[in-house]
């Protein structure tokens, strides 16, 4: 028997806000973009809120951007993940954070937005495979540039129904860029990748005497990083369950001594 | 705007993205916002969802309405947008400590904005029960929709939605109590 629904179910049919918050202005805006060439490389997209921008300011300056890319290989009305592009710039260069040797460096490269990412088609090193479910994986792979720039990538792959073979349903990568390796020296580069109910968190270790990568969460559940090499260096990847909003991060050394100080 | 008439699209076409926007630009916004509370989010949200789908039209394939093939979209980007949302929140955090006591910008444009208490209420629950409750009510998803589109078991829907109504009708109450007192 279908359940009934409660008398208020009716009123969330309606709108929930007095305005129309999709305005002509923003659907204009869009078609402008789509009638531009897809941009390759840096998708820049100032930060508006004026409160984050004082606060950039304040932190001198971080160059920071999301991460997603995808290409829908799959077959499947798979949803492209976009990438949460945004950049923010204040001063007319980047300059690095206010940084401490002793500090574990968390900060985020460049993305690369374009709908069919170069490195995607091109040969990868494959770092990693983590089975998530039963039916379900990611493979992770990293493609080292000529400028010494590097992608990291996420296949995704799920086993549909009864079939028992993987099926690709999407890929994500970000990318680091080399001209910005400054700003993470003696430390970890930290990056995230979202699909479906996962999360992965991953970059690359810099830190010769980090031989763990630990992710703690607000209610002290701890994740330990794989830590695992190939041609194109030394990674770091967790997967964890669900969007965390929240985490402490943290590099110990072979005798499980913390490196620097968390950083959350 | 059917599902063959967009499956049929090999090229991106911008009449076809209008017509897009029109039918449901409003309720891909709305989805963002109930994901993100920030309208700021939700504009650049509804962008990339809308220029993802122009270019992929030829990746629809008619397995999924329109509707929930967009809410797909949106949910992936919605995810990393509030990803990196709490990436800067976590580097601000560590570079200049912001602790903001009080009610936001965002909370107090919720306050002022929403077109009902219920509404209000929605926007308290935890995204996971507020995301389900809104597919089911408000988007008319079916359980085995929102279980496909969340990729989680149709159990775990209709247990988030015994979960979110529980709640609501506490909030509700809640508020009632609140009017009474005021009164």
């Amino acid at each position: 028997m279908k359940p009934i629904n409660p008398e208020w179910y009716e009123a969330l049919k309606g709108e929930p806000l007095r305005e129309r918050t999709f305005t002509d202005a923003l659907a204009a805006s869009i078609q402008e973009r789509a009638a531009r060439p897809p941009v390759r490389g840096t998708a820049s997209r100032r930060l508006a809120a004026a409160g984050l921008t004082a606060a950039l300011a304040a932190a001198s300056a971080i160059c920071y951007d999301g991460l997603l890319d995808t290409s829908d290989r799959a077959g499947h009305d798979a949803a492209p993940v976009q990438a949460a592009s945004a950049d923010l710039i204040v001063g007319s260069s980047f300059q690095p954070l206010p940084y401490d040797d002793n500090r574990i460096t968390v900060r985020f490269s460049q993305s690369i937005t374009d709908d069919h990412l170069p490195a995607v088609e091109a040969p990868h090193n494959a770092l990693l495979e983590r089975q998530t479910e039963d039916r379900a994986k990611f493979e992770f792979w990293t493609v080292r540039k000529e400028d010494g720039s590097y992608v990291f990538g996420a296949d995704y792959y799920v086993k549909e129904n009864d079939a028992q073979d993987w099926q690709p349903r999407g890929t994500a990568t970000f990318t680091e860029q080399a001209d910005e390796s400054s700003l993470s020296k003696g430390g970890l580069i930290s990056h995230s990748l979202g699909y479906d109910d996962y999360t992965v968190f991953a970059g690359q270790v810099l830190d010769p005497n980090a031989e763990t990568v630990r992710l703690t969460d607000r209610k002290g559940n701890r994740t330990e990083a794989t830590i695992v090499r190939n041609a194109d260096g030394r990674f770091w990847v967790a997967v964890v369950y669900g969007r965390p909003d929240g985490y402490t991060l943290q590099a110990l050394d072979r005798d499980g001594e913390p490196l620097g100080s968390p950083v959350r | 705007m059917d599902k063959q008439d967009l499956a049929s699209l090999v090229n991106p076409d911008p009449e076809t993205l209008g017509r897009l926007m029109d039918r449901y630009g409003q309720d891909i916004w709305n989805y963002a916002y109930f994901l993100t509370k920030n309208r700021a989010m939700s504009d650049d949200i509804a962008q990339d969802v809308f220029i993802s789908a122009y270019r992929n039209f030829s990746g629809f394939r008619q397995e999924s309405s329109v509707k929930t093939w967009l809410l797909r979209i949106a949910r992936n980007v919605s995810f990393n947008y509030r990803n990196a949302a709490f990436f800067r929140r976590a580097l601000l955090m560590d570079v200049v400590s912001p602790t903001q006591p009080g009610r936001s910008a965002e909370q107090d444009y919720l306050e002022r904005e929403a077109t009902s208490e219920i509404w209000r209420s929605v926007m308290r629950l935890p995204v996971k029960l507020r995301e389900t409750l809104v597919l089911h009510a408000k988007y008319e998803l079916s359980v085995a929709e929102i279980a496909d589109l969340l990729r989680i078991p149709e159990g775990t829907v209709k247990s988030r939605l015994f979960g979110a109504r529980r709640r609501m009708e506490s909030l509700l109450k809640e508020e009632r109590e609140h009017e009474a007192y005021q009164s």
